[in-house]
């Protein structure tokens, strides 16, 4: 009994505390950093519509919507109207993320990066969408990791050749599981979400979705032709949402997985037009391969990019 | 030094973990009984989402069509959410979307929000009347059935409560 205790407290430790990702993680922060530092300087050309006090909600208006346990947790009124330091915050934040994808940041600036984040989401809460909530747990879990060992700026400028402290470990490795973990949690819950509707069960919800005018990317009058196969392929997101987390854990399928999740969210990319949000949900399955694949898909993009070259 | 670290940390992982799991399905029981704890911890954080994405059914596209009054004249008119030229981004576009999805969400609220942004916009605007307008989507065979036509996709609008800007709210 006694050893059997042992072993799932020393499993526990290993696998929260103990896991060396620290290439996993540097390649995540650089693509999903970058990603982010695009994101919110298009969403600077909307500032004065999203979060000034002569957009769509001031902060009066926001008063009246949130109920009363649901009450922002930063001192809006002083930061947006009395000390206007709005703009300079997302200034600010620009300047961090920017730091963060280069690789120049640690984990103090990460903190204020978060914070800073959380208050723009708390201004405007009804413009928060997918990317938004993803950027969330990727600048909460960032507060953790050291992930400026490599992929970095700092890697190229610093060499250095210490090992990893104990500590240093401790807390990547932490942030490291709770990111694959949250990627699961999002696809399961985004699948059995979906499994409530009528349209999902009956196959005609990639239909519907694809002719919200809203989101046209191209023209899809086209896929009338193929109802079996948007039915297909509504059953299959569904099946691929739902079972991700273990399709993901199974070594042998994970690749696969892998395939098809890129697919589907080109497909996304090309008929909604969510760039964003497409990009960073597959920037996660780098958190899935190994040290040496990532190695790999590094040396075949430097290869390519020298066939390129040559080829000018 | 750093066992203790671990056995506060562990702790923490498994409050943690219980939240961003339990939260996106808020109407379980699980949920219901641990909201005292769950939601001040979630909303500090902002991490209560319900990774809701075009579910349990994909919406319809849904905006609003107003007409700002200066008496019996119509100063303006349009469409909201607008078309101009930052929505060409498709990230803020969306944004734009998700912003005017979420104010018409709130039944309530919906015309008071919209009717003040548009005396805002107009200020010389008196009153503001506005629809809010859902577009359907045809089915596959009406669509193979009438390829190469014009089609028009059927159209639902209602009155929403008209905005007095003098008075600053909506009325019924």
């Amino acid at each position: 009994m006694n050893k059997i205790i042992k072993n799932i407290f020393s499993q526990w430790d290993h696998f929260w505390f103990k896991t060396q990702a620290f290439e996993q993680l540097g390649l995540f922060r650089l693509i999903t950093g970058s990603l982010i530092f695009i994101m919110y300087s298009f969403r600077a050309m909307d500032y004065e519509y999203l979060f000034s006090e002569s957009g769509i909600l001031p902060l009066a208006k926001l008063d009246e919507l949130l109920p009363a346990e649901l009450h922002y947790v930063f001192p809006l009124k002083q930061i947006f109207i009395e000390w206007n330091l709005g703009p300079i915050l997302y200034g600010v934040m620009l300047l961090l993320l920017f730091l963060m994808a280069i690789g120049l940041s640690n984990r103090l600036l990460s903190i204020i990066l978060f914070t800073i984040h959380l208050t723009f989401l708390q201004k405007n809460f009804l413009s928060v969408y997918g990317v938004d909530m993803l950027t969330t747990f990727i600048l909460l879990y960032n507060c953790f990791v050291d992930s400026y060992r490599n992929y970095s700026l700092k890697s190229l400028l610093f060499k250095s050749t210490k090992a990893a402290s104990e500590l240093n470990i401790l807390f990547s490795s932490l942030a490291y599981r709770l990111l694959q973990i949250q990627i699961c949690i999002v696809y399961a819950y985004a699948g059995i979400e979906k499994a409530k509707g009528g349209s999902w069960w009956s196959g005609n919800a990639l239909w519907i979705a694809l002719n919200n005018g809203d989101h046209h990317g191209i023209d899809v009058a086209y896929f009338a032709n193929f109802p079996v196969l948007l039915v297909l392929l509504t059953f299959m997101t569904l099946f691929f949402e739902i079972y991700f987390p273990f399709l993901i854990l199974n070594k042998k399928i994970r690749i696969f997985a892998m395939i098809f999740g890129v697919g589907m969210h080109l497909g996304i990319i090309l008929t909604m037009n969510l760039w964003f949000f497409s990009f960073i949900m597959v920037s996660f399955y780098i958190l899935f391969l190994s040290k040496e694949q990532i190695n790999s898909l590094w040396k075949l993009k430097h290869q390519l990019n020298v066939l390129n070259f040559r080829s000018k | 030094m750093v066992k203790i670290l671990k056995c506060i940390l562990s702790v923490w992982l498994c409050f943690h973990l219980f939240v961003v799991i339990v939260i996106p399905n808020q109407q379980s029981y699980l949920a219901f009984v641990s909201k005292d704890i769950l939601i001040p911890y979630a909303k500090t954080l902002n991490i209560g989402f319900t990774w809701q994405f075009f579910s349990p059914n994909p919406g319809s596209q849904t905006y609003v069509d107003f007409e700002a009054q200066n008496g019996e004249e119509v100063i303006a008119e349009g469409k909201f959410p607008t078309s101009d030229s930052r929505n060409f981004i498709p990230t803020n576009k969306a944004r734009r979307l998700t912003s005017s999805n979420g104010i018409l969400m709130y039944k309530e609220s919906s015309s008071d929000i919209l009717g003040d942004y548009f005396c805002r916009q107009n200020p010389n605007a008196r009153k503001i009347l506005m629809r809010m307008v859902s577009v359907g989507v045809p089915s596959m065979e009406q669509v193979k059935a009438s390829m190469g036509k014009y089609f028009e996709k059927p159209q639902t609008s209602v009155a929403m409560n008209p905005y007095d800007c003098e008075l600053g709210a909506a009325y019924e």
